[in-house]
């Protein structure tokens, strides 16, 4: 598994100008449209780039020879998801520390922390529900499956919201019990209901695996 | 080393229905012709697809059951599938580096410059030899007791194919105790390689055969119509109609040679063996 991530790394290694050119344009248009910016494109972007990798892997049929290397094909499943939640916590930091030192005299710290803890659950809970399209479908259509099921969510909440109008009061009830709740609590509390999804897809994604024909 | 029993594949107009043994020390080849089911044996064989029905064992463990320590034994080249191009091999060494506990360095560094290999090129940029040659390196860089090859000397020229056959050659020598099962469908490659020989035609191996015995007993006859009216036909396999007579493949020369001088007799090779058990008739 040291390999696949090794492999990643230098895939990464390789398109180093386009980190140069994300971390370049988060500074600049953080400093001109203010806070959460940086955090928000460097954290969605970084988690993106795991499923760039995997579209590398695909390139000329890699992925049949990667898997006669010596790995289980969990292994290669399990390094995507470490290797996505190790990128993505690196978007996360820097524009963390970009957002820090831009907006420190405007935001508070602890507005800037939350506001930055919930990017990162936005970024893993990308990174979860497209990388097990990407492995079921492929890069094209894994694309297209990942809008589908982000349209299909907002299509079902609207749906419920029409014609189950309970479930809209059921859903004020929880807003208005987390407003109740502090900010940091109710990030944490987001961020480990997405770590606790970004294991569930990872199952899910090694039982695809398992079955895949390459 | 290698044994695969009835190992059987069903796809939409093609079936696989395959049994073959790699002996420890042997070099046994696949040949057929393109389509022939080379590549679906190998990927059954690697479990990279998954099987209908059959065994497959490895170091006599059934595939599923191999560990990675076993797997570090085992080199590959597959026909249309390796590394990203987008890598380099200085990036592929440290690959290699983590997941092969017996890889050396030295040794494919040196290789690499032998074939002068680029090391900060992308692979993609790579012409087909240079392609095939690391592909090679590759799977000789582990000291693998097994190697896997689908169509290593794919898309070569003559010479680029000679080195890859040598380097083979080479390691064989060096790992005595090491087992290759390589395809080809450029069957004069696997003449002057291979211990044994196994035809695949459609999905099913026709034909298993000691090299030696089939370059020395197999022979191709080319008789004219009134000729083969008066053939002994006990001995032939594969009869095929010609504008000037028939050609004849039989497993037994001698036969013919001793009774028929007059005919005219072509030793045989791989190529019109091949040919005649794919286009030809049964006598």
């Amino acid at each position: 598994m040291k390999g696949l991530f090794i492999k990643d790394l230098e895939i990464a290694r390789m398109q180093k100008k386009f980190f140069v050119i994300l971390l370049v344009m988060a500074i600049f248009l953080s400093s001109i449209s203010g806070a959460d910016f940086a955090i928000g494109y460097l954290t969605a972007l970084c988690a993106m780039f795991v499923i760039t990798t995997v579209s590398y892997d695909e390139f000329d049929n890699g992925y049949g020879y990667l898997m006669t290397l010596p790995i289980q094909r969990k292994d290669y499943v399990k390094e995507k998801y470490l290797f996505g939640l190790v990128l993505t916590l690196f978007g996360w930091f820097l524009g963390t520390a970009i957002e820090f030192i831009h907006n420190q005299k405007q935001t508070s710290g602890t507005e800037i922390l939350c506001a930055s803890i919930i990017m990162l659950s936005v970024g893993l809970g990308m990174a979860a529900v497209m990388l097990p399209c990407v492995f079921k479908f492929g890069q094209e259509k894994g694309r297209y499956m990942f809008f589908g099921i982000g349209g299909g969510i907002f299509g079902i909440a609207y749906f419920l919201r029409k014609a189950v109008p309970e479930a809209g009061n059921i859903f004020s009830d929880i807003i208005n019990k987390l407003s109740n709740m502090k900010m940091t609590t109710i990030s944490f509390f987001i961020l480990l209901v997405v770590l606790f999804i970004y294991m569930i897809s990872c199952r899910i994604s090694i039982r695809i695996m398992e079955k895949k024909e390459f | 080393m290698l044994e695969v029993t009835k190992l059987k594949k069903n796809y939409e107009g093609f079936s696989l229905d395959c049994t073959l043994q790699v002996e420890s020390g042997c070099i046994t080849g696949l040949v057929g012709k393109n389509g022939a089911g080379k590549s679906t044996a190998f990927k059954g064989i690697l479990g990279l697809i998954s099987k209908d029905s059959g065994e497959i064992k490895i170091f006599g463990k059934d595939i599923t059951n191999l560990t990675i320590e076993d797997k570090q034994k085992i080199g590959v080249v597959l026909s249309n599938s390796s590394f990203s191009g987008y890598l380099d091999i200085r990036a592929i060494i440290n690959i290699l580096k983590a997941e092969y506990k017996e890889f050396d360095k030295q040794e494919f560094l040196n290789r690499c410059k032998h074939f002068e290999l680029p090391m900060k090129k992308q692979i993609k940029e790579f012409s087909t030899g240079m392609k095939a040659k690391l592909n090679v390196l590759i799977a000789l860089s582990h000291k693998a007791e097994l190697l896997i090859l689908d169509e290593p000397t794919s898309g070569l020229d003559v010479i680029a194919r000679e080195e890859v056959l040598d380097m083979l050659r080479e390691y064989m020598e060096r790992n005595e105790n090491c087992s290759i099962l390589i395809s080809s469908h450029i069957a004069s490659d696997l003449e002057k390689l291979c211990d044994q020989i196994y035809m695949i035609h459609n999905g099913t191996i026709i034909l298993q055969e000691d090299t030696d015995v089939l370059l020395d007993s197999y022979a191709l006859l080319k008789t004219t119509k009134e000729e083969y009216q008066k053939l002994d036909k006990q001995y032939l396999l594969k009869v095929k109609e010609e504008s000037w007579g028939y050609s004849c493949l039989t497993n037994q020369k001698q036969f013919y040679t001793e009774n028929y001088p007059n005919i005219a007799i072509e030793k045989g090779n791989i190529d019109d063996l091949i040919f005649m058990m794919n286009g030809g008739e049964s006598a």
